[in-house]
């Protein structure tokens, strides 16, 4: 997960962190792992939803599917709490903390997902990418009864805990994560610097080296 | 129905959404079928009377305003009583509440009024037409007290409150059932519960906790276990069989009221109603003194820490944070003592010319969200101690109530309405009686007057007044007796504030923790005193050692905190520092490495070494400004990175923080920034981030926090005269309410340059909004201003 989160924190693909940084990562590490309590949930689907056809970028993904899950994921309220208080404390370690979280709940989701009983899944489309609307969130929230690991809303449409996802994942087909539809191709911070914003498994991870 | 409750055993209702989705009008909102398809709901009513059901649940559970804008609620409310009464025989209609769908400040931006103005308003629609309300599947305790307030003060009717757990024992946002249980019951809930969440077996610890700590009758709605959703539909596989077995466990555990949630239908309800009418077996209760956070349920045993620090009496720097509404000092202080092993929090905040009630609102409510210890509300302004307790997440303590019936009589009905534990004062209207036997005397009639009330001995605590020994030193050990005598007759815990026995005593932390030692071997409870006062806490740590078990020997030697004491005899010169950088060893060190890498305590340190031979401005110049500039050029390259340009900002401030205070000429620096995060974006870190930069290149600024209306923007424009005002927006959505904003400010005659940045925001995007300027980085926007 390190590499990932000197990511975030807007390091290069070859940038290596400091001494503090690398103990600050630890310590967010050990702290989220503590806090975190990671919770998904997710209804299956044989039919297109509305909101789906609605968007090209959907049916996109979608196409050559079996079928697909509409998910939600939050890893929990005291992430945030610790990490408002941290913005008091120590804003050096708090944007590492936030980095570390924003990491933590992508890599559970895709450990949760890989353990699902289906053969293959697609990576997790989420609302936003490609241009999709961030309101559809609220809806694949309401369809898979988000309120239940509790995910709520504010009148803007984000979501309470700050840490938490909705998304579709396809049932069956292949499909990988790559920049060619995203609307923040041009000008990207993390291209630039020769990386992805998203988590590739075939990138070098040096976690386990370390740790 | 209060005749009946806890005494037989009764039966609820099941699914109604499951029983909706079989006859197959599901909706999304479900509460409008009481208007459209009023037949099938009274079938389904009359399904569960059938199966011998006491208690029929009103389709009302999202009929409120919130989850319903724009819809008749009251049509909506009355159509769904008169469709649970129309086949009822003997059976109770209960008016059934559910949480709002929006979370409350400060986790969410609904407020704790707007909530209790739904709430009211659907309590006194139903409440001449039901026989009591049930307040169900609640996750966030403070909502479900903002409901359970909005039905007491609205009706007489009674009340089951219940709440969804899940299976790590508590619920989303951290409460687990014992302060749920004791929250809850010290208000005055008729009856409490689990409902939802989990199948019957997972719910066992739940219940089993429930009935150890409440000693109101306890309800238990399970689901038919756990489902899973295939095309929008909820499948489940438990069977009646295993349902109804478990829930015989519980009633022959004690469990008063049964019934069933998701999942359940009629024939659940049949399979357990051959409980009904059984007599609900006798269970034992702990009665002990608790005051609780949301997350943090703290029985008042053994010895308990009361951090005195957010109390402004002989306090500068609190009067004049309290004076500007500098909250974030507030909040440190709250987070220093958390950290110094504080068990609970003073909040005092009476300073005069200020309004304390506002203010009361304002710390308590945000408090819970930078720590998780319980408080103890401190006023003597009865408006500000029922701010504090109405607005507190958890059971309160209360500081104070003394001897006078005038006193009593309003102090004791807000403790019984907030469900709060209350601390008596030894005094009356003749002040502090001389002798142990008169303080003695006027607890007891504090007690007893709180039983009057209906607030049983366990929730209150007595405060035997510590008197200063400079002048008064005979009663000193009067106190102390007084103590004794208190724990002994009376049974109840006792609070002292400790240091002001030291007033006008040289070495007052020897007379201090002398005496906290005396109090303790006397039967002290709750010291008020500094945690961050390390002679103070090692006290406690070695009386603890000497008196207790051998597990608190190790605790002595694992957490006592080594002494520094300085020279020349400085009275309370050791400070607890358990998480502090050590003291600057800055040998070979020079200030703009020690800056450079983001070392504050040695930062600190070399500047006040630097003053020593150099003027403050060439401090400033010669080695602040430059090493801002070496930084800052830094992480232009990407030789350093987010984390190291904070740490070393962070430096920098401390930096010129020192000389601030060596030098102060007024209130000195460069120029004032307003921040805000707009109104609906919650994510404040990039704004802080800004913060940080903006102050460590010397500049004053006002930081409005995040979810900032439009208005309050301007009062701060007016207020501070600003050279900037900085808006900070996340995502699309909120850039939105960023143009809003800026909108109103330039029609409202603010000139102030408006700069705007953000995750999404572009040049291209500021300028369609009408921003003055916009920065992609907290550096950039520095470097911006600094130009102009």
């Amino acid at each position: 997960m390190r590499q990932e989160i000197l990511r975030y924190l807007g390091y290069g693909a070859d940038a290596a962190a400091d001494e503090n940084t690398d103990q600050l990562i630890d310590r967010a590490l050990r702290e989220v792992k503590e806090l975190a309590e990671f919770k998904y949930v997710y209804a299956s689907f044989d039919y297109p939803q509305e909101f789906l056809l609605a968007h090209p970028a959907y049916m996109e993904y979608l196409h050559g599917s079996e079928g697909y899950l509409l998910c939600a994921t939050t890893i929990g309220i005291a992430v945030d709490r610790r990490l408002k208080r941290l913005q008091m404390e120590d804003m050096a370690y708090a944007v590492v903390f936030d980095a570390t979280a924003g990491v933590w709940i992508e890599r559970k989701a895709d450990e949760f997902e890989k353990g699902l009983p289906y053969p293959s899944l697609g990576f997790r489309f989420c609302p936003g990418y490609q241009g999709t609307p961030l309101e559809d969130n609220l809806k694949i929230a309401n369809l898979v009864k988000a309120n239940k690991i509790g995910i709520s809303f504010l009148d803007s449409g984000l979501m309470i805990p700050m840490k938490s996802m909705t998304g579709i994942v396809r049932i069956g087909g292949d499909s990988r994560k790559s920049c060619a539809g995203c609307v923040a191709r041009e000008g990207c911070a993390y291209r630039r610097r020769g990386v992805t914003c998203y988590y590739d498994e075939t990138m070098k991870d040096d976690e386990t080296m370390r740790r | 129905m209060k005749q009946r409750l806890g005494h037989e055993v009764m039966i609820f209702d099941g699914a109604f959404g499951t029983e909706l989705e079989k006859r197959g009008i599901m909706s999304k909102m479900p509460e409008m079928l009481n208007i459209t398809n009023g037949d099938e709901i009274a079938d389904i009513h009359r399904s569960y009377i059938e199966a011998g059901c006491d208690f029929i649940t009103t389709n009302t559970f999202g009929a409120n305003r919130i989850k319903l804008p724009g819809e008749d609620i009251k049509a909506v409310i009355e159509a769904a009583i008169a469709l649970a009464k129309r086949h009822r025989t003997t059976q109770y209609v209960m008016c059934d509440i559910g949480p709002l769908g929006k979370m409350l400040y400060p986790m969410g931006e609904l407020s704790f009024d707007d909530a209790y103005e739904a709430f009211k308003e659907m309590v006194l629609i139903a409440k001449d037409l039901v026989d009591g309300f049930i307040l169900e599947t609640f996750t966030d305790l403070y909502e479900l007290k903002c409901a359970l307030l909005a039905v007491k003060e609205n009706c007489d009717k009674p009340v089951f409150t219940t709440m969804t757990f899940d299976k790590s024992g508590h619920t989303l946002t951290g409460t687990s059932p014992r302060i749920m249980a004791t929250l809850m019951s010290n208000m005055g809930t008729d009856a409490i519960g689990v409902n939802c969440s989990l199948g019957p077996r997972d719910l066992k610890p739940i219940v089993e906790e429930l009935l150890q700590y409440s000693d109101k009758p306890v309800l238990v709605q399970p689901n038919r276990g756990l489902p899973y959703i295939h095309n929008g539909k909820a499948c489940y596989t438990l069977s009646e069989r295993d349902f109804a077995e478990t829930m015989s466990e519980f009633q022959a555990a004690g469990v008063a009221i049964l019934g069933g949630c998701c999942g359940t239908n009629p024939d659940f309800i049949r399979a357990i109603a051959i409980h009904k009418g059984k007599a609900v077996p006798e269970r034992k209760v702990e009665r002990s003194t608790v005051i609780t956070s949301a997350t943090k349920y703290l029985p008042m045993e053994g010895i308990k820490v009361c951090g005195e620090r957010i109390n402004p009496t002989g306090k500068k720097k609190l009067k004049e944070a309290i004076l500007n509404e500098d909250f974030d000092y507030i909040f440190k202080e709250a987070i220093k003592q958390e950290e110094a092993k504080a068990d609970l929090l003073d909040v005092n905040l009476g300073v005069p010319k200020t309004d304390d009630v506002a203010n009361m609102k304002k710390v308590v409510t945000q408090l819970s969200e930078i720590t998780a210890l319980p408080l103890q509300i401190d006023s003597s302004n009865p408006a500000a101690i029922e701010a504090g307790c109405r607005y507190y997440n958890g059971v309160p303590l209360i500081n104070s109530v003394n001897g006078n019936d005038s006193n009593m009589e309003v102090i004791f009905p807000i403790a019984k309405k907030y469900g709060a534990v209350v601390l008596g004062l030894t005094m009356d209207d003749n002040g502090i009686p001389q002798t142990a036997e008169e303080r003695l005397a006027i607890a007891e009639r504090i007690v007893n007057g709180a039983e009057r009330y209906g607030i049983p001995r366990h929730r209150m605590m007595i405060d035997t007044l510590t008197l200063t020994c400079s002048a008064q030193q005979p009663l000193v050990k009067e106190t102390l007796r007084a103590l004794r005598m208190v724990t002994e007759k009376l049974g109840v815990h006792t609070a002292l504030g400790v240091s002001n026995v030291s007033f006008g005593m040289p070495n007052r932390e020897l007379i201090n923790s002398s005496f906290l030692l005396m109090s303790l071997e006397n039967g002290l409870t709750m010291p008020i005193i500094n945690p961050c006062n390390a002679t103070m806490m090692n006290s406690i740590l070695a009386f603890k050692a000497l008196r207790g078990t051998s597990e608190d020997l190790n605790t002595y030697i694992e957490d006592v905190i080594p002494v520094t004491t300085v020279a020349e005899g400085t009275a309370a010169a050791a400070t607890a520092t358990p998480n502090a950088t050590a003291p600057a060893a800055t040998g070979g060190l020079t200030l703009k490495e020690a800056v450079k890498r983001g070392l504050k305590a040695d930062s600190v340190a070399l500047t006040h070494e630097a003053l020593k031979t150099q003027p403050p401005m060439e401090v400033i110049n010669d080695i602040l400004i430059p090493t801002l500039t070496e930084v800052g050029a830094d992480f232009e390259k990407q030789r350093i990175f987010l984390p190291q340009l904070i740490s070393a900002s962070e430096a920098c401030k401390e930096a010129f923080d020192v000389i601030k205070t060596q030098f102060s000429q007024g209130d000195s620096h460069k120029g004032t920034i307003v921040l805000a995060t707009v109104k609906g974006d919650v994510h404040d870190i990039g704004k802080n981030i800004v913060k940080v930069i903006f102050e460590s290149y010397g500049y004053k600024v006002i930081d409005l926090g995040k979810d900032t209306p439009k208005e309050v923007i301007k009062e701060a424009d007016e207020k501070y005269h600003p050279d900037i005002i900085g808006l900070s927006a996340l995502m699309t959505t909120t850039v939105l309410s960023m143009e809003e904003t800026i909108q109103y400010l330039k029609e409202n005659g603010v000139t102030t340059p408006i700069y705007v940045g953000g995750a999404v925001l572009t040049q291209v995007l500021a300028n369609e909004i009408h921003a003055d300027g916009y920065s992609k980085d907290a550096l950039e926007f520095v470097e911006s201003v600094e130009k102009r």
